[in-house]
């Protein structure tokens, strides 16, 4: 006997467009602007996803899809500087994230803005990127010459052949590779920071944190400075064996180690530092924690 | 400078850790905008008292510098007894805690001005975890303090709460 009863496929029908209704809503994008070929370019895309990808063409392509709920796509300026923005109602909250897909031309400046967003930006060698996200994690990969990068709870991967760089983030750790012979400056609460120069000498390192652990595996150019800090987060120096530098150390209560250096401790109560010169010392390291340990190793 | 004059004869020590003082770099660089931005848009009826408390912040840590400077020309050592200048000063103890808590004070007061972000906003928990971190300094502070980077640390974690405060409320 067969069973004419339709409910089983009419339940199986209304659960598939449930699932298919928020690729149907999603508006696609599909976008050129043109860019001189050192332009700038602004994004700012509260939730969702930013991928940046450069090409050699004086014009910027944007494609990806409008999240239901956001009001649209705003982009504005002129061929030397372009802002592109997602415009969300007042009360935008329930909006579905947006996917900006966006290719820009090689020597670009890129500032890209967001809150529960990820970034992706890679192959832009401009004089600047500027990044920041609040929850979302952040990649770049490329050699802008100065890159100021920052998130507050996603994680930092970078990759970066640049003079400058600065990150930052509260609980997000941070990986920086890259030869950057200029400023480096990393800062977290409890994020890790760990710091690659692929062996190129840095003029100036700073590094803080309050609870999260820092390395640096790198140089030191002839008279720069390093600089690192930290509350209760461990610290690792590795410098060449080569290094010219006046190395000062002192923490409260952690343990302190430098090839070569006598530990000073005094006779009653807590402390410990030391004081140590590496070859003609040209440069400056200074080491300070309160109860974490720090170690130089020369390798 | 007439800073310079001033503390030319109070013990190297603190010298050293009052100079360190003077180089903070967020409060005047991340809150004015916003606070000048907030200053024109204040009705031209805004009592002095009011627009005294909008410039708190951008205030604070000069305050604070003062006060430490102050307190630090107060409790120097006196006369030739003062013993050679790498001796501790017992003010110098005083002095940094002061300043933190000063400090504290004016960056809690600029946070009563912003609208509190909902529990649920994206980077809620790093407000918590930047208040928590304060006091871990702060704590670590009373325990070393002398230790000028603590103070430094817990001024840039104030500056970056405010700040992330302001992103959330305007988000």
């Amino acid at each position: 006997m067969r069973n004419s009863n339709p409910l089983p496929f009419l339940a199986i029908v209304l659960l598939a467009a449930c699932a298919l209704a928020p690729a149907f809503a999603a508006t696609p994008i599909d976008e050129r602007r043109d860019l001189d070929p050192q332009g700038r370019i602004e994004v700012s895309n509260l939730k969702g996803r930013v991928q940046v990808r450069a090409w050699d063409r004086a014009e910027v392509r944007i494609t990806g899809s409008l999240g239901e709920g956001a009001e649209r796509l705003q982009i504005e300026g002129d061929r030397r500087s372009l802002e592109v923005k997602v415009r969300y109602p007042r009360n935008g909250n329930r909006a579905e994230p947006t996917t900006l897909v966006i290719d820009v031309p090689l020597l670009a400046e890129v500032e890209v803005d967001g809150v529960s967003t990820d970034i992706d930006v890679q192959g832009v060698a401009g004089r600047n990127l500027v990044i920041g996200s609040v929850s979302g994690g952040v990649v770049a990969v490329g050699a802008p010459r100065k890159a100021d990068i920052s998130s507050v709870s996603g994680d930092l991967r970078l990759n970066l052949n640049s003079r400058d760089v600065a990150v930052e983030s509260v609980s997000g750790s941070i990986a920086l590779r890259g030869r950057i012979g200029g400023e480096i400056k990393a800062e977290t609460v409890s994020g890790d920071i760990r710091i690659d120069t692929r062996g190129e000498p840095a003029r100036r390192l700073d590094t803080s944190s309050v609870s999260g652990n820092a390395s640096y595996a790198g140089a030191l150019a002839p008279g720069g400075r390093i600089n690192v800090e930290s509350v209760s987060g461990n610290i690792r120096l590795s410098l060449p064996r080569g290094l010219s530098a006046r190395v000062r150390g002192e923490s409260f209560s952690g343990r302190l180690s430098a090839p070569q250096a006598r530990i000073d401790r005094p006779k009653y109560g807590p402390g410990a530092s030391f004081e140590h010169s590496y070859g003609e010392g040209a440069g400056e390291v200074r080491i300070e924690t309160f109860s974490g340990n720090a170690e130089l190793a020369l390798d | 400078m007439n800073d310079d004059r001033h503390d030319s004869d109070l013990p190297a020590a603190l010298r050293m850790q009052l100079r360190a003082l003077r180089t903070p770099e967020p409060p005047a660089r991340e809150l004015w905008p916003d606070i000048a931005a907030r200053l024109a848009q204040a009705p031209r009826q805004a009592t002095p008292a009011r627009r005294g408390e909008r410039l708190l912040p951008a205030l604070a840590l000069a305050a604070a510098l003062v006060v430490a400077v102050g307190l630090g020309w107060q409790l120097r050592p006196q006369g030739e007894d003062a013993g050679p200048a790498t001796t501790p000063v017992a003010g110098t103890r005083a002095t940094l805690l002061v300043v933190a808590d000063a400090m504290t004070r004016e960056y809690r007061g600029a946070l009563r001005e912003l609208p509190a972000p909902a529990p649920a906003a994206p980077g809620y928990e790093s407000l918590l975890e930047l208040d928590a971190s304060a006091a871990a300094v702060r704590e670590a502070l009373a325990k070393a303090p002398e230790a000028t980077f603590l103070l430094q640390r817990l001024q840039h974690i104030h500056a970056r709460r405010l700040a992330l405060t302001r992103q959330l409320a305007s988000a």
